[in-house]
């Protein structure tokens, strides 16, 4: 409120500032031109070229999207991927909703304790948080030792480790913090009163929370899906490493192209991939505003 | 709902609180039998020369990206908050696209971009590269952050008092913003020493920590690295804290 | 070509270590600024060797004692960077060659293929005083065979690939390919990360004479049976440890590999496996360390491949490994040792076999082998 009123006022300056303040911007826009939209195009550009003996030729070909979106085989995986990152972004909103909500009801001093006990384990490698799952899940496991010892089973259980059930556990472990502070940030926003304005006027807690919650804290869901969704589909590390032969992702395809050599046909995928993840960032785009998800 | 809290917090504790358990554990497999105490692991840790080559290159990588990627980001912070210009919002959407595009495939296109077409060979440079490319959004956010909640009456007074602009900037702005480039280039620096997408595809011979992490998950596992996920975990709280106290202190 | 070599080796570590001073006068002002200036020095401080020689090998073959001598003795480091696959090593090699590797360690006829890209310099193997101390079958090796005496790759190891299985859960002594697909054994297998061979294994199971020339119909058949197999897999590994430790714990029932799994599985305290040659035939391997066309560190590569194949060294990798080796000095140094009746039950004693099994190549159309794979696996 201020600062507009500060514009307002110095009205005469504001014309050289904005030109100043655009400069600012230049290292930056210089920085992603050159090492991120330049790749980015030489990306599609490759995408349509073909690969002979293991050598990128100059021969423009569509194979490369074909062999990709021509074959029923691929796009399921791609299609898997989605649903997979679905289900993960579900089953962390689920889960992180209440956690998100009962941190905003705590007070202060022990919201920042349990934001930095959030945050932590971000800064612990992540390939070793993965890694650490395989001795949870496995057959010598600890949830198999847990329930062996409970007596509730007589032989270690096999369905946790090596399929799409360990590719969802390990990455709801791995991106439930992004979903849980994304979601923190919304409700911490949100003005508790209008909930209660919304109950005197005689609402009941379910249209309370349809009309009046819900579409407050929606960008919060959204930010999740931002922080979860997207990122689960370049997800690499996890189906490789407990996925087994079922748990495979649509990278793990992409990676097997490039380890062949076929550049044409990794970048036709990783393209179709990157624009996918583009379009879905603007449409968001409406819905939310990255800056001030992050800025908590 | 106390319960319930504190039961999500221990499935975000559960794997690095049996990483510790492990790397303290004598077994040569890493993972369960518990047969007993031993520091074994951690000597291993410190006898091997590539751990300490891979932890110097870590540091390395991620000193040049930090150094990079703050004063980008920082001005980048500057232009967003202060500029007034059309299409500013879908350039600030644009402007974070690194930081949420999966950073294998940014690693990908730049692989593509240096190897088969500029024939630049992978190095400790090339992975500092991509990691400027996905890290510098995070350092505009955190920087932009500080910004929001900066009152401008402060510049104007010193204005109004005949400061220049650029007076106005080194004895004002920039010790009010200062802790929010600190923050921004601790982020940058702890999470360029984590990254592992981009990495994985511009990186050269020489590893960095993760890479080295990756190289023995990938060639059966031995228990150093457990003792080096715990190293890892002691050294980012170690600079936590410090940031802490840091911050504090210059904020207070 | 000399001279060149070494100013690339120059160049290769200019840059590398600009990079770290480079980045050490930036962050001067941080608390790490001391680390990071101190590798500079110690490079310089090298005696006539130097360098690291960077040597992509086989997953979990990295020998860490020698690597270490070897470095307390020259200065010079090896870096041991895994891969898990033969076209994984190409691709490698392939993308960056001498500028990221010195060394890469290929099976029997890939060797050829690698040659065939222009991606290695032959070696003078027959000059080294360690050439008299391979056995006469690997002396010479015909696919192997470069210009001027030369040879592609100094040979390393060999083994036919064979079924391994635990019989406390394995009933019947299977001789045949059929027992890896039966429904019986679901989730009971867990086999190296190589697509290629993976295909060329159900090729061989189906009946292919040739398996790493198969038509197009030959690789469906056993696409076909790789689908089958499927369901009876519950991981793909990148090091023949995990296979050890997997079979140790008792998660798998079932693998294929060389002769030494048993031993291994053994030392590791797992239960004792038995092994079959399938009777419809089997593949297998004998491979070699080549140096990489443009290596950066050349000479102290060379040094590195001398060293690494003393017979003193020899006992120690066939005892962690258990097949056997190119190398007739380390099969004499081991039977002084009284390890004689190990060495023979894995045939250290009879080189000749390995020259008449079908080995491991590239494919001529390799993009078929890999499509196959993923198309079942996806």
């Amino acid at each position: 409120m201020q600062g507009r009123d500060d514009h307002a006022r110095r009205g005469t300056r504001s014309a050289r500032t904005r030109s100043r303040d655009l400069w600012y911007l230049l290292p930056i826009t210089a920085l992603d031109l050159v090492l991120f939209a330049f790749p980015m195009a030489i990306l599609a550009v490759v995408s349509f070229l073909q690969v002979h003996e293991f050598e990128l030729t100059r021969q423009v070909t569509v194979k490369n999207y074909l062999f990709f979106l021509g074959n029923w085989v691929y796009l399921r995986v791609l299609l898997k991927t989605a649903v997979i990152a679905a289900v993960v972004t579900a089953v962390c909103l689920v889960l992180g909703y209440p956690f998100a909500y009962y941190l905003t009801q705590i007070s202060r001093r022990w919201q920042r304790t349990a934001l930095a006990l959030v945050i932590l384990p971000f800064w612990t490698s992540y390939l070793l948080r993965v890694y650490a799952w395989m001795t949870i899940l496995g057959e010598r496991g600890l949830v198999n030792k847990g329930l062996l010892m409970l007596g509730a089973i007589d032989e270690p259980v096999r369905f946790l480790l090596y399929n799409n059930v360990a590719v969802v556990i390990v990455s709801v472990y791995l991106y439930l913090p992004y979903s849980a502070l994304a979601l923190y940030t919304a409700l911490e926003r949100f003005d508790r009163s209008l909930v209660r304005a919304a109950m005197d006027l005689g609402a009941q807690p379910i249209q309370t929370f349809r009309h009046v919650v819900l579409p407050l804290t929606l960008p919060g869901v959204m930010a999740s899906f931002i922080f979860v969704f997207i990122p689960m589909l370049g997800e690499f590390i996890t189906p490789t490493l407990v996925g087994g032969t079922e748990g495979i992702l649509i990278v793990n395809i992409v990676v097997s192209q490039l380890r062949a050599l076929r550049f044409g046909t990794g970048a036709a995928m990783t393209f179709v991939i990157a624009a996918l993840v583009v379009v879905l960032l603007l449409a968001l785009r409406r819905v939310v505003n990255i800056e001030r998800v992050f800025s908590s | 709902m106390l319960s319930y809290g504190l039961l999500v917090l221990a499935f975000f504790y559960l794997p690095l609180a049996l990483l510790v358990l492990f790397s303290f554990n004598r077994s040569e497999i890493g993972s369960f039998p518990i047969t007993g105490f031993s520091l074994v692991w951690y000597q291993r840790l410190f006898e091997d020369l590539f751990v300490q080559d891979a932890f110097r290159n870590s540091l390395a990588v991620a000193t040049l990206a930090t150094m990079i990627a703050t004063p980008i980001g920082a001005l980048g912070a500057f232009g967003l908050v202060r500029g007034r210009f059309r299409f500013k919002p879908v350039f600030t959407s644009l402007m974070v696209v690194p930081m949420v595009v999966p950073g294998l495939l940014i690693g990908i296109a730049l692989l593509i971009v240096f190897v088969p077409i500029f024939r630049v060979g992978l190095s400790l440079w090339t992975a500092a590269l991509g990691h400027v490319v996905i890290l510098t959004p995070y350092a505009v956010l955190v920087v932009a952050t500080r910004l929001y909640g900066f009152d401008r009456s402060l510049e104007a007074a010193a204005a109004d008092l005949g400061a220049t602009p650029l007076r106005v900037f080194w004895h004002v702005t920039l010790p009010l913003i200062m802790p929010g480039i600190l923050a921004a280039a601790l982020i940058v620096f702890t999470l360029s020493l984590d990254q592992f997408g981009v990495t994985f595809f511009t990186i050269g011979a020489e590893g960095t920590l993760p890479m080295y992490i990756w190289a023995q998950i990938e060639g059966g596992v031995k228990p150093t690295i457990n003792a080096l996920g715990t190293l890892f975990m002691a050294g980012s709280l170690l600079i936590l804290l410090v940031a802490q106290v840091v911050l504090a202190r210059r904020a207070g | 070509m000399d001279d060149r070599h070494r100013q690339h080796a120059r160049q290769g570590h200019l840059s590398r270590r600009d990079f770290l001073r480079a980045s050490a006068a930036v962050g001067m002002g941080m608390a790490t600024a001391p680390w990071l200036s101190r590798l500079p020095l110690r490079a310089d401080a090298a005696p006539k060797l130097s360098g690291t020689v960077d040597f992509l090998g086989w997953g979990g073959h990295k020998e860490d004692a020698q690597i270490k001598d070897f470095f307390e003795r020259t200065g010079v480091k090896v870096n041991f960077v895994g891969f898990a696959e033969n076209a994984d090593a190409l691709t490698k090699v392939k993308l960056e060659g001498g500028k990221k590797y010195d060394l890469v360690a290929i099976d029997a006829l890939w060797v050829p293929k690698f040659n065939e890209l222009g991606l290695l310099e032959p070696i003078d193997i027959k000059s080294w005083p360690i050439y008299k101390d391979l056995f006469d079958e690997f002396k010479d090796i015909k696919v192997w065979r470069a210009a001027g005496g030369k040879t592609l790759a100094m040979p390393w190891s060999w083994s036919p690939i064979i079924v391994w299985y635990n019989p406390k859960y394995v009933t019947g002594n299977p001789s045949s390919w059929d027992v890896l697909f039966d429904k019986k054994y679901q989730k009971r297998m867990a086999f190296e990360r190589q697509p290629v061979d993976m295909i060329a294994y159900m090729g061989v199971a189906t009946g292919a004479k040739d398996p790493y020339n198969m038509t197009k119909a030959q690789i469906n058949e056993a696409k076909e049976a790789l689908k089958r197999l499927k369901p009876n897999i519950l991981k793909f590994i990148d090091d023949t440890g995990d296979l050890v430790k997997a079979f140790a714990d008792e998660s798998i029932w079932f693998t294929l590999a060389n002769v030494g799994i048993g031993e291994r599985v053994k030392a590791a305290g797992g239960p004792p496996l038995k092994s079959f040659f399938p009777k419809e035939g089997y593949i297998g391997y004998y491979d070699g360390d080549a140096l990489v066309k443009g290596a950066a560190d050349r000479d102290a590569a060379l040094a590195w491949l001398q060293d690494k194949a003393q017979a003193k060294w020899l006992p120690m990798n066939f005892l962690r490994m258990y097949r056997p080796l190119a190398w007739k000095s380390g099969y004499d140094l081991l039977v002084k040792q009284g390890k004689a009746d190990i060495a023979k039950a894995m045939m250290y004693d009879r080189p000749d076999l390995a020259m008449k099994m079908i080995v491991k190549g590239a494919p001529p159309n390799i993009g078929d082998y890999v499509d196959a794979f993923n198309e079942v696996m996806a």
